[in-house]
């Protein structure tokens, strides 16, 4: 019989890192300027939001938004998620490290590289095809709902790759062995057994994706503002940032918190559903196995093709366009003529700039500091509540997806106050805090994650170490751990990646001296030096580079002294 | 309700402050006991770098500790948050008049006699803001697309349907709201509509603008001439048209009476605004104070008129600001 107490101490633990920070978002949706010590209560912020009809056109624009792009990003990543794991395809490592690679680029700065290839006035391939063609007009608008989910779904691929991944890696191919042998064709085989098999992973990752979709903000802040294509999230940077009286709306901004608070709790009623008939799906039993491959017969090499062609279109393009504006003394689009200015002059001054050591230093520290704590608070997360039959592990599975409900400048608003009021935790102004706000954001992705292969695994593999006398705690970290390793691996990564890019946050939370890569890179931007954005943008996808070959060299020496591939 | 308070204050003040001669020697010595002074801004950390170096330079014992706050309208917010919770705070702020009016409200900003710290006297001054610098609201366009003699010179020339979905500006109204005060209220109000009705691109940053001129995506836009400087110092075909009237936006200097080492912070204000402080501040950051005689901004400035709403009108200030963003904000109807 496991203990109460580690369930106790995680709910502690979560109740600070969650409940603390929406619990004042919540008083300052009812004081009049949204400042908590403020005298006085109104309803006026609520009344304001929900009463108005431009709010509900925001909501119907943010769930096309939301659906599109998730369900988008849900296709793309599962099928290279199974071409890469499941089949014959060729070049599959290298096929893996270009997905992960795409989470190395900063969005907004991707929604840059679109914007230079799909504007209607501007846009590279637009004006291509007109010249190709003999199009009247461009045939892409990138300032369009459209526009938005395209480049928001494929930013969100790698998350839907890094999820799915595993899930796919450790299924048990006895049952597809089996109706193959009964006559099922591979199309049969994948919609009718793989699909079903990997059900809770892919509602999982859907409803996720779905929820991030929903509090973005870099990519609808880049290609929609411009064009005022608003959805929630971009109303709250407008809020927060450009109402004509100087002070932000933190009162409509905590409203509006309660919107995606009641989308989370549909989502999470959803998906605890879906978990809950988890063990229809169980894969990874006691029984060895090696994952079979499905023989893409005749079809590799235009499979091949259309992989090739997708990372022409999503990381060699955005890339070379990133790697072109660095290289320029003004932001320009790719022409002869503009070559002829290329300079060395951005990245030298990136070098230059004496801020970019210490920035780069915050930044990884912030980064392994995240992304550890993540990957060990939702490894005992999901254990808890996939694992055990302990009272409170529903609600610990609601806390830890409850951060998805809270937009990155929301969370921020939260964090300044919860750092200024309980000043016994010292960590206001500094990397502490930007590595907290990061915890608590990205623990909805860790957990969702490990649930989806937690579930895959077969309690008759614990029941076995059980029997031969392992203590729970070492069951977890003799049996579970080896096999959940891979997906440990995976979030760990993901989370290192993002905090590594993440600018909203650590931009709100900026103090003397916890300057990130980001705000460096953002200053740039922000400062009319977008080329010199780009060099920087271009520098940290090198070190993401170097990070990914690391990562995989380690998967790849942990796959095989677990025998597997 | 504000600005009657504010009043009050200001005539209070002129009974009750009385100058000495040594004061800001006194102050520099108090400052330089205490905990570095926290100045919050929205310019670049290396801009202000170079700022905070010269003023070391004669003050070497006054440290100065510098934030970067993001687009400016936030900073009221930080400090007002910091100040109830009784932590540290910034002791100055270099901001806009609509950043001053939330701390004024809450009296949290220090007021004294800055002709005491031998502030000139004709600058537009008052006890508790002082003005460090301006962002001039200009006209920009692509100099490669549109030939000299047909450049833009007046409002009504960026201002029309030859710019019909070419033309950018910022998402946020102070320049318009800061040209009423020579145009007139309905005179601009019109002028914003008609910019509406052209489908502009409407950017987060005013930075942003000079950039997508000079990338092709728009010809022209309505910006500042500061944070455009940048981008035509990097070589780019952008070229700038001072119209007339000319609005300005005042960065005001303000001393939080609670802040971290206020003395510190006087001094560094008073410094600011002094000639050498101005040039400094001027040649770090692009932004001038044209009414230091030397000034670049004064120069450009010229014969032009420049047209800004009175500090002490921030209640009418506050209404049009709100009026002129339900318009900008129409832009997503027509687009």
């Amino acid at each position: 019989m496991m203990p109460a107490w580690p369930v106790l101490a995680l709910g502690l633990l979560l109740g600070w890192l969650v409940l603390v920070p929406l619990a004042l978002l919540t008083v300052a949706a009812f004081k009049p300027t949204g400042l908590l010590h403020d005298p006085g209560f109104t309803l006026n912020n609520v009344a304001e939001i929900y009463g108005s009809g431009d709010f509900w056109h925001l909501v119907r624009a943010t769930l096309v938004f939301g659906v599109g792009s998730s369900v988008f990003a849900l296709l793309t990543g599962a099928a290279l998620a199974w071409l890469v794991e499941r089949t014959d395809l060729p070049l599959r490592n290298a096929t893996r490290t270009l997905v992960i690679l795409q989470m190395a680029m900063p969005p907004f700065l991707l929604a840059v590289g679109w914007i230079m290839m799909l504007s209607p006035r501007t846009g590279v391939v637009n004006h291509a095809l007109v010249a190709m063609f003999g199009l009247e007009a461009p045939p892409f608008d990138i300032y369009t709902l459209s526009g938005m989910i395209f480049v928001e779904g494929l930013s969100l691929v790698p998350s839907a790759f890094l999820i799915l991944a595993p899930a796919m890696r450790n299924m048990d191919p006895s049952l597809e062995e089996a109706a193959a042998m009964s006559g099922a064709s591979n199309t049969q085989i994948a919609a009718k057994v793989t699909a079903r098999l990997l059900a809770p992973a892919l509602i999982g990752t859907g409803l996720y994706l779905f929820m991030v979709c929903l509090v973005v903000f870099d990519i609808p802040g880049t290609i929609g503002m411009p064009s005022r294509i608003f959805v929630i999230s971009s109303h709250i940077y407008a809020l927060a940032n450009d109402n004509p009286r100087g002070l932000p709306e933190y009162g409509q901004i905590g409203a509006i918190a309660f919107f995606f608070v009641v989308m989370l709790v549909c989502t999470a009623f959803a998906y605890q559903h879906f978990m809950r008939s988890g063990s229809r799906f169980v894969t990874v039993t006691g029984k060895n196995f090696r994952p079979r491959r499905i023989p893409l017969g005749r079809w590799r090499p235009a499979v091949f093709i259309a992989v090739l062609a997708y990372f022409a279109l999503t990381i060699v393009m955005p890339l070379a366009i990133i790697v072109w504006t660095s290289f320029m003394p003004w932001l320009q689009p790719p022409s002869l003529d503009a070559l002829s200015t290329a300079t060395w002059k951005n990245h030298a001054d990136v070098f230059a700039n004496p801020t970019i050591a210490t920035a780069a230093a915050h930044s990884l520290i912030i980064a392994l500091g995240a992304s550890s704590a993540v990957a060990l608070i939702s490894v005992l997360c999901s254990y808890t509540i996939v694992r055990t039959r302990l009272p409170g592990r529903r609600l610990i599975d609601l806390l830890t997806f409850m951060p998805l409900a809270i937009p990155g400048i929301l969370l921020a608003t939260a964090l300044i106050y919860v750092y200024l009021t309980f000043k016994f935790v010292p960590v206001y102004g500094t990397i502490g805090i930007i590595a907290i706000a990061y915890l608590t954001t990205y623990l909805s992705f860790g957990t969702r994650s490990a649930n989806g292969v937690m579930v895959q695994v077969h309690a008759e593999i614990e029941e076995a170490a059980r029997t031969s006398g392992a203590s729970q705690a070492q069951t977890l970290r003799r049996v579970m751990l080896p096999i959940i390793w891979p997906s440990i691996g995976a979030i760990w990564f993901w989370v290192f990646a993002h905090c590594l890019r993440e600018l909203t946050q650590a931009l709100m939370l900026q103090g003397v001296d916890n300057a990130t890569l980001p705000t460096v890179l953002y200053g740039y931007w922000s400062t009319g030096q977008p080329t010199k954005a780009a060099a920087l943008g271009v520098w940290m996808m090198a070190i993401m580079l170097c990070v990914v070959i690391i990562w995989r060299l380690i998967e790849r020496r942990s796959a095989s002294r677990m025998g597997g591939e | 309700m504000r600005a009657k308070s504010a009043s009050a204050l200001m005539a209070a003040l002129a009974f009750a402050t009385f100058a000495r001669a040594d004061e800001l020697s006194d102050l520099a010595a108090k400052a330089t006991t205490q905990q570095p002074v926290l100045w919050y801004e929205s310019s670049q950390p290396e801009q202000i770098a170079l700022v905070t170096k010269a003023f070391n330079a004669k003050y070497p014992a006054i440290r100065i500790q510098y934030v970067r706050i993001p687009g400016g309208n936030t900073i009221a917010a930080r400090i007002i948050q910091e100040t109830q919770a009784n932590a540290r705070t910034a002791s100055l702020m270099t901001s806009g008049s609509t950043q001053l009016a939330p701390l004024l409200e809450r009296k949290l900003v220090l007021s004294r006699d800055w002709q005491a710290l031998r502030v000139a006297k004709d600058m537009p001054q008052t006890p508790f803001a002082i003005p460090v610098a301006t962002s001039m609201f200009v006209g920009l366009y692509n100099s490669r697309k549109i030939p000299a003699d047909k450049a833009p010179a007046t409002w009504d020339d960026f201002i029309s349907k030859r710019f019909e979905g070419k033309l950018g500006t910022w998402v946020r109204p102070p320049g318009f709201v800061d040209l009423v005060a020579l145009h007139g209220e309905d005179k601009t109000r019109d002028l914003l509509k008609r910019l509406v009705t052209l489908k502009p691109l409407l950017y987060a940053a005013p930075e942003l603008i000079a950039q997508q001129i000079a990338a092709g995506e728009i010809d022209a836009g309505i910006g500042f001439f500061h944070s455009s400087q940048a981008t035509i110092d990097s070589g780019a075909p952008v070229a700038v048209k001072f119209l007339d009237p000319t609005p300005i936006n005042t960065i005001w200097g303000v001393v939080i009476e609670k802040g971290s080492n206020p003395e510190g912070a006087q001094v560094l204000a008073a410094w600011l605004v002094s000639p050498e402080g101005a040039r400094i501040y001027e040649d770090a950051t692009k932004r001038g104070n044209p009414w230091l005689p030397g000034t670049e901004t004064a120069k450009r400035v010229g014969s032009n008129r420049i047209s800004q709403m009175p500090l002490m009108d921030m209640a009418n200030t506050a209404r049009i600001s709100d009026d002129f963003s339900k318009i900008l904000g129409d832009v997503r109807a027509v687009r």
